[in-house]
């Protein structure tokens, strides 16, 4: 959509202007830590792992050893599997037997072909957010009995608080189409300043002042109004567009 | 441009605005930002406070990011009434 997305070290300056503290390792750190609490708390499980999700792409992963981290890798190499759609549809996923389970077909049979024959995928929550997934794995087919599952999904509320905040401080994807999206409505209203300067003969100031007014008086919103007025729709107070 | 009629009313004001709409200045300041204006965090922060003035074409910016933001806030519930309450339950279909 935008050809020319912000470097990253942009988001970063952003980021600090804006008081928060971008830190990958701050978000791999929580990932990995709430990994393993998940592994401790739940004695059937082989492994856990967590990830955080944004659009469909994980952006950090936090896995206790190397089958899980396979295991969730398949996920988003085939675009399918249960963290993927325990994120998508904010609901849990079980998946008591990797072979017989016909939901995920491709994932299922991967998954049972690297050893994984069950799996409990709870989605990470966060108001209207869905952050990402925790999931437990087990290299025996149901493992995951209603205690397990109603233990990881009581674990998954307060990783969620935990991860909504190191999330909201960190996601740099997340900070980076907000810059995206304000860098260029504010390309936006330098152009249309200068449509109106070269139209109507302002200053820089005065074009900005005609453009506020008109925002008030109008009621449009300003983003839309300089946009319209750069796309040619926005006739001009007193000569109308060339 | 600075010390402008009622800069400081109109600085109060904004402010209050800010306070009683919830929002960080962070938040103000990125949309304000968006919007073409021209000084940093830290002094719209500062303005804010009252700490430092600011050229007038910036407070009146500052000022239309603010209502902007507050326009786009979900509107307040409303409270409904009786007879509302009969139809739409009547739509449901659950009985007495």
């Amino acid at each position: 959509m935008d050809p020319y997305p912000p470097s990253n070290e942009l988001g970063a300056t952003l980021g600090r202007i804006r008081g928060l503290v971008l830190t990958q390792e701050t978000a791999q750190h929580a990932v990995d830590l709430l990994a393993q609490v998940a592994q401790e708390t739940m004695p059937n499980a082989s492994g856990a792992g967590v990830s955080l999700i944004h659009e469909a792409q994980r952006t950090s992963v936090g896995a206790t050893d190397a089958l899980v981290r396979t295991a969730d890798d398949l996920q988003y190499d085939l675009g399918e599997g249960p963290c993927l759609t325990a994120w998508a549809t904010r609901s849990p996923v079980m998946i008591e037997d990797t072979t017989t389970d016909q939901r995920f077909s491709r994932w299922s049979g991967a998954a049972a072909e690297a050893g994984v024959r069950s799996c409990f995928s709870v989605p990470l929550l966060r108001g209207r957010d869905s952050l990402g997934a925790m999931k437990v794995y087990s290299t025996v087919p149901g493992a995951f009995d209603e205690a397990d599952r109603a233990r990881l999904t009581s674990l998954s509320v307060a990783a969620s608080a935990l991860l909504g905040h190191v999330q909201t401080s960190e996601t740099s994807t997340r900070i980076s189409s907000e810059l995206r999206e304000s860098l260029r409505s504010r390309d936006l209203v330098g152009i249309a300043k200068g449509i109106l300067m070269q139209r109507e003969g302002l200053t820089e100031a005065e074009a900005l002042a005609a453009l506020t007014a008109r925002a008030r008086s109008t009621g449009i919103p300003f983003g839309q109004l300089t946009a319209d007025i750069v796309n040619g729709h926005g006739a001009s107070g007193r000569r109308g567009a060339p | 441009m600075i010390g402008f009629p009622h800069a400081e009313e109109q600085r109060a004001l904004i402010n209050a605005a800010v306070v009683e709409s919830g929002f960080t200045v962070g938040e103000v300041w990125l949309h304000y930002f968006s919007l073409s204006g021209e000084v940093d965090e830290y002094e719209v922060e500062a303005y804010l406070t009252g700490l430092m003035p600011l050229p007038s074409l910036e407070c009146d910016l500052l000022a239309l990011a603010v209502n902007e933001l507050i326009d786009d806030l979900p509107p307040r519930r409303r409270a409904p009434f009786s007879d509302e309450l009969i139809r739409s339950h009547a739509g449901s279909g659950d009985a007495e």
